[in-house]
Formats: C-alpha cells, sequence, structure tokens
C-alpha cells in the first residue's frame, strides 16, 4: 500500500474536492492502508493504479464509509470533502453515500426490473417529484449508457446498463417495467 | 435347537472360519505372513463373513416361511364353524397360545413331552393345568383348539430341527468354501471390502425401505377403507361424525379445515416474529447479541412437542378464556373452552418460530454481499437495503421455508391433540374447538376397536391425505431451497 | 479494477442536495425514523421470541416443581398379631388394614389434641388409597414386626397435598364430595403439630404410574425405564446404520439415479411427520410382524426409522469437513478407499457424528405422536420390568407418552405431575444437549 501513488490535486485554485491525510485503515489486526495523503480537485479524472490487493478499494470505500459496513473494519485519520469531515459524529453516512456514489468492480444488479434498477436510487433519495421525472431519468440513464456502449466495444458497461436477472441469464430479456 | 442357542452356535462357526481362514492362509504362504496378498486379519474376516453371511441369510428366510406353513396347515385344522364363531385370528391365537402354554408346561417338568402331546380335553382341565404354569386363558380350551395346538407344537418342533439342520449345513458349507478358496495369492482384502460396501449399500437403503413401507402401510389399508367406505364420502363428506356402532359418516373435509386453519394461525404467528428476528440477526444485531439470541430461539425449537401441548392445554387456552371468554377481559364470550382453533395455532406458531428464523437466517446469508454493497453504496439505509434488495432476493428462499414451515404445521400432532378440541366442525370463529386430521388419526387408532373396521381404517386414509400434502409440501419447498441456492453459489 | 467513486453533489442537477454534510436534510431524517422503527420491529420480533421461552419455562417450574414433594402423614400404627391375621384371611384384605390405619390415625389424632368428631370413614378420605397397600406390604415383607408398633409415614391424600401446596382452596371444596372444610381445619392443626409435612418426593421420580383415583402415588420411574430402553433400540440401530448409510453416500456413492433417490428420500423422510412413522410402525411391526403392542423395542424400531434422516444428514455433513488431503494421504501410502475411510476419515469424523447422534437422541426421546399408535399410552405402567428381554419386550411407556397420559386425566392433581414430568424430561434433554456442546467444543477440528 505504501506505494500508492499520490497524485496532487494541482488543478484550480480553490479548496481541493477531497483532501485525505494520514489515512489508515485496520482490518482486525492488519494494517491495510498506511498514511495516505491525497488531495483531489473539483472537476477532474483521477485513477488509482496499482497491483491487486494494494488498497485501491479500500481506500475509495473511505470516501463513502462503505467500510462501516464491515464490523471489523477501522479507519483512522481525516477525509474530508468541501471541507467537511466525513468521519465527523454529526454526519450521516446514508446522506453522504447519496453525495458520494461508487460503482463496483463486479455488476451487482438488483433482483428486479431494468427499470426499477435504474430507478433505485434517484427513489430512495427522493430526487423525483413525479413518475414522469423517475421515467425521464431512467430513459435518460438508459440512453446515455446506449451511447457510452457505442463509444466503446467493451462489454462491461452493456452489463452494467442490463441486469442479467440472474437465473434467466438473458440480460434482453429482463422485463423493462 | 431354540433360536438363541442357534444364533450362539452360528456365531460359534463363523470365529471357527475366523480362525480356519487365517490359519490356512499363514499356512500356505509357509508362516511368513509377507507373502500373502492381503494381511492375515483379512483372511480371517473372508472365513467370518462367509461363514456368516449365508447361514444368517436362510436363517431369515426360514423363520418367516416356517410359521406361514405352519399357520396354513394348522388353520386347515380348525372347521369352518369355530372360525365362524368368533374370528380366525382370535381362534388361531387362542392356538398358539395353549402351544406355548404347552411348550411352558414341559419346561416346568409339570407334564412330559408324551402327555403334551395326547392329552385330551375330554379328560383333563387343561385351562387349570396350563393356569398352574402361569398361562392364562381367556375361555376353556375346545378340543378343536387343543389337537391344533399340539400338531402345531409338533410341526413347530420338526421344523425347528429342520432350520438348525438347514442353517448348521449353511455355515459349514460356507467353512469349506473358505478351506478350498484361501491360499496366499487369493485377494481377501478385495472379498472382504466388496462385502462391507454391499452392506453399506444395504444400510443407505433404509431410507428407501422406509419410504417404501410407509407407502404400503397406507395404501393397503386406505383401500380396504375404501372398499368398506365411499371413496367419494370420505373426500367430500361435510360431517365427521364415526359411531364404532356403524352408520359413521366420515368427512374429511371438517377435519382439513381446522388443519389448515390452525396452521394458518401458526403461520400468521411465526412468519412475521420469525423473519423479523432473522433479518434483525443477520443484518443488524452485534456478535455478541447474536451469540446469545440465536442459541436461546433455538432452545425453543428444542423443546418436545408435547411440552407445548400441556403448555396449550393447561396454559394458554384458561388465559385465553380469561380474555375473550364470557365474563373475560374484553367481555366479549367468544370463547367457550380452552381448547379452541386459537389455543393451537399460537402454541404451534410460538413452536416454529426458531424453524421460520433459523432456515431464513440461513437464506438471508446466502444473498451475496456484493448486493448490500451496491445497495449501501448507492446511499440507501440498511432497511431499505433488506426490504428492497435483500428481501426479493432471498424470497424463493423464505418462501420455501415458509412451504417447510407450513408442513410442519399440518403434520403437528402433540399440541392440537391437546389443545385444539375433539369434535370436528366447520366453522370460521377461531375461538371454537376444533379437531385435525392428526388428532383424529390418534383418536382412531388409539381405542381397542379391532383393525377391520371402518372406524379405525379412516386413520390409514387420513395418515394418507396427511403424507400425500406433506409430501407435495415438502417437495416443492425442498426443489425451491435448492434452486435459490444453486442460483447464488 | 472499476471501482470508483464521484461526488455527485453537483451544482444544478440536484439543487436540494445542496448543503452541508454536517447538517442531517429532512428526507435523511425522515429515512433514518423508518430506518429505526425497521430495527425496532426486528429486536421486539427477537425479544417477543424470548419472552414466549421465559413464559413456557417459567409455567413449567412454577407449575412442575410441587411435584417433587408430597405431604406425608406421620403414623405410629400397632401391628397386632390377631388383627392381622384377620386381615389376611378376610378377601378384601386392604379394607381391613385400612380400618387398622383408621384407628391408629383416631389416636394420633387424640394424642395431637385434635378434637373432631367425624367418622373414621370421614377421616380416612384424607389418606392415599394407596397407604393400606403400602403397609401391608411392609407386614409381609418384615413378618418380624408383627406385633410391635411401627411408625409410618403414610401419603396424604392428593386433596390435602394439594391444599398444603396452594393448589386447593377452601372455595374448591364447596362442591368436592371428598374432603370439606372441615378435613382442612383438622390438616391446619396436623401441619403445625408436624404430623403432617411435605418431603422430597423420590417415588415420584422412582416410582411407577398409579390409576385414577391415586394422584398422589403416581411416579415417573417406570416410563424413565421405558424411555431408557426405546433410547438402547434406537442408539444401537441408528448409530451404525446412520455411519454405514453415510459413508456409503458420501465416499463411495457414484452419482447415479439410485443414488438420487436415497438422497431425495433421505430429505424427505426427515420433513415427515412423526405421526406417519406411527401409522408405519403399527402397520408393520405390529399388525404385520406380530411383535408384541407397547413394548419399548417396537417404540425404539419406529423412533429410529425417525431419527435416521437427522442422524445420516448430520454424518455426513461431517464426514464432509475431513479435508481430502486425508484420503489422498491415506491412499498415496497405498491404503485401499475402505482402509482410508475406516482408519482415517471415520476417526476424525467422530466426534461430529457423536454430537448428531446425541441431538437425535434428544429428539427421539421428546417425541410422542408415533408412541400413541403402537399403544406406549393408555397403559398404566405400574411395575418394574424384571430383567433386560422383559425390558424390551414387556408393555411399557415412555417419558412423554406418560406425561400425555397424565395430561388427559381428569383430576388436576395430575396436571403437577404432568409438569413435573416436563421438568425431568428437560433435564434429560439438557444434559444431552450439553454432552453434545462439549464434545463438539472439545474434540471438533477446524481444517
Amino acid at each position: 500500500m505504501n506505494e500508492m501513488p499520490v497524485v496532487d490535486a494541482e488543478a484550480g485554485t480553490l479548496l481541493p474536492k477531497i483532501s485525505a491525510s494520514k489515512v489508515q485503515v485496520f482490518y482486525g489486526e492488519t494494517h491495510a492502508i498506511k498514511d495516505v495523503d491525497l488531495k483531489i480537485a473539483d472537476r477532474t479524472v483521477t485513477a488509482f493504479i496499482g497491483p491487486s490487493g494494494c488498497g485501491k478499494s479500500t481506500f475509495l470505500r473511505c470516501l463513502n464509509r462503505m467500510n462501516d459496513t464491515i464490523d471489523i473494519c477501522r479507519v483512522r485519520g481525516d477525509i474530508r470533502i468541501d471541507g467537511e469531515d466525513i468521519y465527523d459524529p454529526k454526519v450521516d453516512p446514508v446522506q453522504l453515500r447519496a453525495k458520494v456514489g461508487m460503482v463496483f468492480q463486479k455488476p451487482n444488479p438488483f433482483p428486479k426490473s431494468i427499470y426499477d434498477n435504474i430507478a433505485y436510487g434517484p427513489r430512495i433519495h427522493g430526487l423525483s417529484r413525479s413518475k414522469g421525472d423517475l421515467d425521464e431519468i431512467v430513459a435518460n440513464s438508459l440512453q446515455k449508457a446506449a451511447s457510452t456502449r457505442r463509444s466503446r466495444t467493451g462489454s462491461t458497461s452493456r452489463e452494467r446498463a442490463c441486469p442479467a436477472a440472474s437465473n434467466s441469464g438473458c440480460a434482453s430479456r429482463a422485463p423493462l417495467r | 435347537m431354540s433360536l438363541p442357542i442357534l444364533v450362539f452356535v452360528l456365531l460359534a462357526l463363523s470365529v471357527a472360519g475366523y480362525v480356519l481362514g487365517r490359519g490356512k492362509a499363514i499356512a500356505s504362504a509357509g508362516g511368513d505372513a509377507r507373502k500373502l496378498h492381503s494381511l492375515p486379519n483379512y483372511y480371517g474376516w473372508f472365513g467370518f463373513l462367509v461363514a456368516l453371511l449365508p447361514a444368517a441369510l436362510v436363517l431369515l428366510l426360514w423363520l418367516p416361511a416356517q410359521s406361514v406353513v405352519i399357520d396354513n396347515q394348522v388353520s386347515a385344522m380348525i372347521s369352518d364353524r369355530a372360525a365362524a364363531e368368533s374370528s380366525l385370528g382370535l381362534v388361531m391365537s387362542d392356538v398358539e397360545r395353549v402351544a406355548e402354554g404347552l411348550n411352558l408346561a414341559v419346561g416346568a417338568g409339570v407334564m412330559s413331552d408324551e402327555q403334551a402331546a395326547s392329552i385330551r380335553t375330554e379328560f383333563t382341565d387343561v385351562r387349570e393345568r396350563l393356569g398352574e404354569v402361569g398361562v392364562a386363558l381367556g375361555s376353556d380350551v375346545t378340543s378343536e383348539t387343543l389337537q391344533a395346538a399340539q400338531r402345531y407344537r409338533s410341526m413347530a418342533s420338526t421344523g425347528d430341527l429342520l432350520r438348525t439342520l438347514a442353517v448348521v449345513a449353511a455355515a459349514l458349507a460356507g467353512l469349506t468354501f473358505v478351506y478350498k478358496r484361501t491360499d496366499s495369492a487369493f485377494r481377501a482384502r478385495n472379498a472382504v471390502e466388496a462385502v462391507v460396501r454391499w452392506i453399506l449399500i444395504l444400510a443407505a437403503s433404509i431410507a428407501i425401505l422406509t419410504t417404501v413401507g410407509i407407502i404400503l402401510s397406507l395404501i393397503f389399508n386406505t383401500v380396504e377403507f375404501f372398499s368398506l367406505y365411499p371413496a367419494w364420502d370420505f373426500f367430500f363428506g361435510l360431517t365427521w361424525s364415526p359411531s364404532f356402532g356403524g352408520g359413521s359418516e366420515l368427512g374429511i373435509l371438517p377435519l382439513l379445515w381446522a388443519t389448515l386453519y390452525i396452521s394458518f394461525i401458526a403461520l400468521a404467528v411465526s412468519v412475521p416474529i420469525g423473519l423479523f428476528a432473522a433479518i434483525y440477526l443477520s443484518e443488524y444485531a452485534g456478535p455478541a447479541v447474536r451469540a446469545v439470541a440465536k442459541p436461546l430461539l433455538e432452545v425453543l425449537a428444542g423443546i418436545p412437542t408435547i411440552v407445548y401441548g400441556l403448555f396449550a392445554l393447561l396454559t394458554v387456552g384458561p388465559l385465553l378464556v380469561d380474555i375473550f371468554g364470557d365474563g373475560g377481559l374484553l367481555g366479549v364470550g367468544w370463547m367457550g373452552g380452552g381448547t379452541a382453533v386459537m389455543t393451537a395455532g399460537l402454541v404451534m406458531g410460538i413452536m416454529l418460530i426458531p424453524f421460520v428464523s433459523s432456515l431464513s437466517d440461513d437464506i438471508i446469508n446466502a444473498v451475496p454481499q456484493s448486493m448490500r454493497d451496491g445497495s449501501l453504496g448507492l446511499g440507501a439505509t440498511h432497511s431499505e437495503t433488506v426490504k428492497q434488495v435483500i428481501l426479493p432476493a432471498a424470497l424463493p428462499g423464505i418462501v420455501g421455508a415458509i412451504l417447510l414451515a407450513g408442513s410442519r404445521a399440518i403434520g403437528e400432532t402433540m399440541i392440537v391433540v391437546l389443545g385444539a378440541g375433539a369434535a370436528a366442525r366447520l366453522s370460521l370463529n377461531p375461538f371454537e374447538a376444533m379437531t385435525t386430521v392428526t388428532a383424529k388419526i390418534v383418536s382412531q387408532l388409539t381405542g381397542d376397536a379391532d383393525f377391520a373396521s371402518p372406524e379405525a381404517l379412516v386413520a390409514f386414509a387420513l395418515g394418507m391425505t396427511l403424507f400425500v400434502i406433506t409430501l407435495g409440501l415438502n417437495v416443492i419447498a425442498l426443489y425451491i431451497v435448492r434452486k435459490y441456492r444453486e442460483q447464488y453459489e | 479494477m472499476t471501482d470508483t467513486t464521484a461526488p455527485t453533489g453537483r451544482a444544478g442537477a440536484t439543487p436540494a442536495r445542496k448543503g452541508s454534510l454536517l447538517q442531517v436534510d429532512a428526507l435523511t431524517r425522515k429515512r433514518n425514523a423508518a430506518e429505526t422503527r425497521f430495527k425496532i420491529y426486528g429486536l421486539s420480533a427477537v425479544g417477543i421470541g424470548l419472552l414466549f421461552l421465559v413464559a413456557l419455562l417459567a409455567t413449567i417450574l412454577s407449575n412442575g416443581t410441587s411435584a417433587f414433594t408430597q405431604t406425608f402423614i406421620t403414623i405410629p400404627v400397632p401391628l397386632e398379631k390377631t388383627e392381622i391375621e384377620a386381615a389376611e384371611k378376610s378377601i378384601v384384605k386392604t379394607s381391613k388394614y385400612r380400618a387398622i390405619i383408621g384407628k391408629a390415625f383416631a389416636n394420633v389424632l387424640s394424642s395431637a389434641g385434635v378434637e373432631t368428631d367425624m367418622s373414621a370413614k370421614d377421616l380416612d378420605k384424607m389418606m392415599s388409597s394407596g397407604a393400606a397397600a403400602s403397609v401391608r406390604d411392609f407386614v409381609l415383607a418384615n413378618p418380624e414386626s408383627i406385633g410391635t408398633t411401627h411408625t409410618f409415614d403414610l401419603l396424604a391424600s392428593s386433596r390435602v397435598d394439594g391444599y398444603l401446596k396452594g393448589r386447593v382452596t377452601r372455595a374448591d371444596l364447596v362442591n368436592d364430595k371428598n374432603l370439606d372444610a372441615s378435613h382442612l381445619d383438622i390438616v391446619d392443626r396436623l401441619n403445625a403439630a408436624g404430623i403432617l409435612q411435605k418431603r422430597f418426593n423420590w417415588q415420584f421420580i422412582f416410582g411407577a404410574d398409579a390409576s385414577d383415583s391415586r394422584p398422589e402415588q403416581a411416579g415417573i420411574g417406570v416410563s424413565m425405564i421405558g424411555s431408557f430402553f426405546m433410547m438402547l433400540v434406537v442408539l444401537v440401530l441408528s448409530l451404525p446404520i446412520g455411519v454405514a448409510a453415510s459413508i456409503y453416500l458420501e465416499e463411495f456413492a457414484p452419482k447415479n439415479r439410485f443414488t438420487d433417490l436415497i438422497e431425495v428420500n433421505i430429505s424427505n423422510l426427515a420433513a415427515v411427520p412423526s405421526i406417519v412413522f406411527g401409522i408405519l410402525g403399527l402397520a408393520a411391526f405390529i399388525q404385520f410382524a406380530h411383535l408384541p403392542q407397547s413394548a419399548p423395542l417396537v417404540g425404539g424400531l419406529v423412533l429410529t426409522l425417525m431419527t435416521l434422516p437427522t442422524i445420516i444428514i448430520s454424518t455426513r455433513a461431517s464426514l464432509k469437513s475431513v479435508p481430502p488431503s486425508i484420503r489422498n494421504a491415506a491412499l498415496g501410502v497405498g491404503a485401499s478407499k475402505m482402509q482410508s475411510v475406516f482408519h482415517h476419515v471415520l476417526p476424525l469424523a467422530m466426534p461430529g457424528i457423536l454430537t448428531g447422534t446425541i441431538i437425535g437422541l434428544a429428539q427421539a426421546l421428546g417425541e410422542t405422536a408415533p408412541l400413541l399408535l403402537i399403544g406406549m399410552v393408555g397403559f398404566i405402567a405400574s411395575n418394574v420390568p424384571d430383567g433386560v428381554a422383559a425390558g424390551f419386550l414387556d408393555p411399557n411407556s415412555a417419558m412423554p407418552a406418560q406425561i400425555y397420559e397424565w395430561a388427559k386425566r381428569a383430576d388436576p392433581a395430575f396436571y403437577e405431575r404432568a409438569w413435573g414430568g416436563i421438568i425431568i424430561l428437560l433435564l434429560f434433554l439438557m444434559t444431552m444437549n450439553i454432552i453434545a456442546i462439549i464434545l463438539r467444543r472439545r474434540f471438533e477440528r477446524r481444517w
């Protein structure tokens, strides 16, 4: 983990969007991440590169406090988003995760229709005032996903967009509503 | 030779087989066990098994065959008149008792063997003389019975002699075979292992035999019942009023209704509690709470059903009457007595809580972690994740668990026997006493009724119905649960 | 690696989201409230389950512990030769003995200063109807005692016992034809004088069942012996058969239809209602094979068939937990498959197998329904079997069947016995389960 590349946020003169200092993560007795310092500027794309198991995901999971869901995992250090400490006791992790989204390594479609899968996030966060709003969000997302897919030839994006209703196997058969 | 002695002789011959096989093998290798194909003990065991198994098989086949042959011969001696007076079976059991009494009398030295074979009812009070050796007979012995008994005795002693000869001959043949077969090149280990393998297969087949036994015993008696009572009336009759004097109405519908009603209440109690408990224990509870609460809940599953039955009869029933009965807390007067559908249903629900919760717990834990992460990563709360992601994913498994719990409830006996009441009734009021399929199986078969009457045989038809329903539920449930497991493996 | 997190709270897209993380917004508050509610539902479900457990155990203990004490009346009875001889010559022997006891009791009363104008017959009602028989048994066993005065501790009748235990109140006795309030006055004074006292009830634990009219004499001992012989049958049959079947299925069975059939059969048999096994036992063992009714042997056979699936399932699990490396190591040094299983896998799996067997036995010990059908109920288990063969073949009851029998009787005095019997049954089950847990803790290996 020590070799994790640290990219300084150099773009812009503003406060960095995300800043981490002296982040430590423990899994039980194992010290998984040691002393990570990092600043990420707003509206930039940042990539973490490293060998398998070096802690990239673990660090990412710190950013929206997904590590809270693992009983034996402890996080130390200071992580700020817009200058606010996300590990402050006053911060609600649910609200934080609405702000800091996360896409996982493995596609994990929920056992629902494609529509409900896409509408899941907006629904729980109350982002739509009406059914029409929701329809629009879903349609937009699907279109965007389709356009990305056209621009790339990989199959990963297709899996992301169409949840294979795990047992049916064929993604295209998953019902839209 | 009596049976225990014969078994002992057979065992002794088998041990001889062990010594013979082992000795011959070592001798054929010139005393050097390393030249043998297998370890010397394998030759011994081969000798043991070859001496024992065929002879034991002969014995096992002989025992029922002999009794069938003797029964046929002796019952031919009993006149139709005597058989018509009572039943042939009763006369035959008298004959057996007299024969047994004569044996005892000879054994006790009260009679000589010849006396036993020659006494006549005309000259001796057989009943009294047998009474002296402790065989009590219900009625005086007729001369016909006595003659049959004497014939029975002589045939039995001839049969026993032949049996001894056959078994010993088989064992000796085995020993000869062992002696001829054993030499240093003989693969004794392979032979012994093949036999052991067959024994293992036999043990595994007992599961099939049990099922076959259940099905046969249900089918034969059910068919007999339907020859005495129309199947249509049984399956679609609305009244259940058995009377051992005849003219019974044996409709299963009231029983089935109460069974389903009670099971429904039991599930209505156990499914929400069990499911929520499982969700809490697997999703929220810390390791400490889990380590305490889970085993404690499972204690409920380990308590015998008779305890729940007593709890229903003596505690829950009176408690419910205090609340819903005449002059009760609510003053509604819905409930007449402690035994009721509600009583049995509630207690059965308590019994099923750990069943539902441990099954659901397994199923919820089988939902992949990635699915939880996905939902939490999107900012869902834990309960939203449970309700909208985990439960839908676990739904098939949970349905399977509920079906299994339902099958348990339908087949449960002691709680309904003690807690539900004895009157068959088609009613919607859950505070009324009703009776179920299992309770009636018990009550129809525990009396002294003879097994030929439709009132007793109906229990087998009820059992058949119960077996088919629960088997159907189990097969479906196990299939669903297995499919569900495979999906996430 | 495609894990990415991105701040999604962009201006414009979600205006409602704007604001500090340190302030929880209204929607989140609402959702958190729902979260708390949901958690409370779960917690209360666990609580209700545990509450039921506590209620059940409390009921058992509060109703059952009184069965372990019993009221005795201490009476010195003069055993006069002439009276005893007259009694032995009479046809109704015990009633003569009753008269002897009644006289002695009257003496006790007057010497304790209890004045009563009650007839001897009425006074007799305070004593168990089994009292006379126990005096007679003593006399027959100790003929040298004739002519002396022997002090007996005789059982009080169940009503008197119930009064001292608080089960019977004065109000209950208004309609009772056996006892009335004046009896209870005498009881109170005798109790104060120490002539009548409660003692630990060994007879309940080791004694035999008694008929309907003598609940004070009923004990669970004989049916305990019946249960013991049944468990012997179950253990001797189900352990070897279960282990053999599991070894075949786990180690040798080829993947074919026959194996599938066996597997499906076992999992279904595990879920067949127990009463169906009772029907099987009735039809196969009693109707067809003519084995004796009510015999622990038959009960044991039925329970064996019932517990086999449980034992097979747990045995297979413990065989499966032995790692393949053990088998390979044995095969590698030239052992046959059979040798590798019997020399290595089976001994390693043994703790798990024993644990499963004990749990199966515990299940069988508490099972009642199938026993009802093979006649192990409705039978008064009044004699201790004399010998091992009689233990297997003579009619007997079993603990749960005995409890059921008591629960069905009309006299509430038997209910106390039933609860007491449950305490004993649960103690047995608890011991078995604790042994199983200890076995598992001490010997189970994690690979």
